[in-house]
């Protein structure tokens, strides 16, 4: 199967009151699981449709191997957008049963794999004939899980696949994806706010921050950026003095600081701290909920 | 999260030193072929990408090498090399902290020398 | 031609229901009788269903047409397939109507000059295929086509359109009433009247054709297409 990247240059899409997306650029090579993360209304669906050409953008473009994607039946035939079902529960598609959904999938991706679509089905203990409306949260996003992996589609995205999903189906949903990917090759984009399990599935992190894509980094690269420093509170203050400092906690003489500085820089010190790496939540949260960074 | 690795420290990291242990202790002896980046990644639900990042740490340090088309092998000399760097940080990653946790007990030097001596003896009969 | 082949399928088991329906009400009025309520239902399906049938299509149409543009189908398979649909479907449509007032004495026997079956039967045969086939591409085309330009164009055009819409299907509805009203005494000449107000909606039905494809080519230009 032939790879080619899907690359966003400069993309703004001015909603009515609100701009989504504020100059997005960014290159999904092949090959690769990308997370997407951010917080609610931060423009990861606007951004995964408009790489998808299903909305126009107000300005810049989204090319698919160097061509544009807005009305190429070629690139789009690449592509793959399963959006969360649950969010739009009032419109069409909660009246249309799962075959249906599921028959369109075989009639508009060419790439369509129906015997992996079957065995997803089974596996998930999918009711084909139910309407889509009645499922419960977790089979909504079951479906469109089948639908993403059983399109086959070269660059496939998915819109916060895992939000229905007890943490046994997570880990289920994470193992059929990292498979398929070890099988196929196929690129995978994944929005999520989830991110328990996201560190070790995501090769590289895209977080969007009201409407701008602020890290595009490789997973590892960025949680490395990162670490918490506990021990006697004297020596974790000296271990991060003059580093940015996201959250302290103290109790008694004993300290605990999360700060912006690679454990390399804080050894360096030679305090007698301890350190550990952050969790991708906790660098989440870090970089998406504490606006008040390097102040106590 | 699985139940091998923590998110304590990077899960790249976490594959290196692994493989490090499993050979430091026999698992794999030289010359022998270790599981391949897919068998990794799909024992311990990872990115593929991640568990490769891993064990090219290992072959950079010369640990492991590739045979190409077949797979990654314990390098000759790969346990010794290993314990040889480990010996080196073991000061600071072991003793050292020993040592704090020791004086904050008021535990004297000597007494905690004659635990060490029983911990070494507890190890061989055990 | 995908999304082409999925509309039609889908109006298509639109027709057939209809169809089934249609048929099923003549064998109901074979059994109980002319005098029965199942009489009614005739002059409704082939006179007022055959809008319900236009709405449906056209409803089903830009349903799927949002579903397709979800599944990867260009703005322009989209046009292409909608449009071949809702001709497809007006002339399946007609034909449907067209029969099933064939089939109507057929079935039923002779049926009384002064009642309203006549009446109504007459208006279909008589307005036939202009009558029913321009609002119905209009107001199908409109209804469809408005899911579409909303993605572009703000909600108070699609206001615009639903308005001219609505007035379009009230002037149809409301005439053919009307000419019921003034001939109820039998002794007005009906047909005459017919003959002039069936222009009515055969031009409102190409203002509205106009106005819709203006709008489309421009929407489209915008599109880039």
């Amino acid at each position: 199967m032939e790879q080619k990247a899907l690359c966003a240059n400069n993309v703004r899409k001015q909603y009515k009151e609100k701009l989504a997306l504020d100059g997005v650029s960014v290159t999904l090579e092949p090959g690769h699981i990308y997370g997407l993360i951010g917080r609610n209304g931060a423009g990861k669906t606007t951004l995964l449709a408009a790489l998808t050409a299903q909305i126009p953008v107000t300005s810049g473009e989204v090319a698919y191997g160097g061509e544009p994607v807005w009305e190429n039946e070629k690139a789009l035939a690449d592509l793959c957008f399963s959006r969360e079902i649950g969010a739009r529960a009032d419109s069409g598609e909660a009246a249309l049963k799962v075959k249906d959904y599921l028959r369109m999938g075989r009639l508009f991706y060419p790439h369509w794999d129906e015997e992996y679509a079957q065995a997803l089905i089974k596996q998930f203990g999918l009711d084909v004939k139910q309407k889509i409306g009645r499922l419960s949260k977790g089979m909504q996003s079951m479906l469109t899980i089948v639908l993403a992996l059983a399109s086959r589609a070269p660059v496939t995205l998915l819109d916060e696949p895992v939000a229905g999903l007890d943490v046994v189906a997570r880990e289920d949903f994470y193992r059929l994806l990292l498979d398929d990917h070890m099988a196929t090759g196929r690129t995978f984009v994944i929005s999520t706010h989830i991110l328990e399990e996201g560190a070790a599935i995501f090769e590289r992190v895209l977080i969007l921050k009201e409407g701008k894509l602020i890290e595009d980094t490789p997973t590892d690269d960025l949680l490395a950026r990162f670490c918490a420093v506990s021990g006697p509170a004297a020596a974790v203050e000296a271990a991060c003095e003059g580093f940015p400092v996201l959250h302290r906690e103290a109790l008694g003489s004993h300290a605990s600081f999360v700060v912006r500085a690679p454990a390399a820089d804080i050894t360096a010190r030679g305090q007698a701290v301890e350190l550990n790496a952050l969790s991708l939540q906790k660098v989440f949260v870090a970089l998406c909920g504490h606006e008040q960074e390097g102040q106590a | 999260m699985n139940t091998i690795l923590s998110d304590q420290s990077l899960i790249y990291l976490q594959i290196a030193q692994m493989l490090e242990d499993g050979i430091l202790h026999g698992d794999w002896a030289e010359g022998a072929q270790v599981p391949s980046t897919n068998e990794l990644a799909r024992t311990l639900r990872i990115n593929p990408a991640t568990a490769a990042k891993g064990i090219n740490q290992l072959v950079d340090d010369g640990i492991l090498y590739k045979r190409r088309g077949i797979g990654m092998f314990v390098a000759e000399g790969a346990a010794a090399r290993i314990c040889a760097k480990r010996r080196a940080a073991f000061y600071d990653q072991f003793v050292r902290p020993l040592a704090a946790e020791a004086r904050s007990l008021d535990l004297t030097r000597e007494e905690t020398e004659a635990l060490l001596a029983k911990a070494f003896t507890e190890k061989k009969e055990g | 031609m995908k999304p082409t082949l999925y509309f039609c399928r889908q109006v298509l088991m639109y027709h057939l229901v209809m169809a089934a329906a249609v048929a099923a009400d003549l064998l109901l009025v074979r059994i109980f009788g002319q005098d029965s309520i199942f009489f009614i239902y005739v002059n409704m399906f082939q006179y007022l269903f055959i809008m319900m049938h236009a709405i449906g299509t056209a409803n089903i149409c830009s349903l799927h047409a949002k579903l397709a543009l979800g599944f990867g189908a260009t703005r322009r398979q989209i046009v292409v397939g909608y449009t071949v649909v809702m001709v497809v479907s007006a002339f399946a449509a007609t034909l449907l109507s067209v029969a099933s007032a064939a089939a109507t004495p057929l079935v039923l026997g002779p049926i009384a000059e002064d009642s309203m079956q006549a009446l109504m039967g007459t208006a279909v045969a008589d307005g036939s295929l202009w009558y029913m086939l321009i609002p119905m591409l209009g107001i199908g085309a409109v209804f469809g086509w408005v899911t579409i330009l909303k993605n572009r164009r703000g909600w108070r055009s699609v206001l615009l359109i639903g308005m001219v819409m609505i007035a379009a299907i009230a002037l149809w509805l409301v005439l053919p009433l009307v000419v019921l009203m003034m001939t109820a005494d039998g002794d007005s000449d009906y047909l005459a009247l017919l003959n002039i107000i069936r222009w009515v909606p055969l031009v409102s039905g190409l203002v509205l054709f106009a106005v819709f494809y203006a709008l489309t080519v421009r929407a489209l230009r915008r599109l880039a297409l």
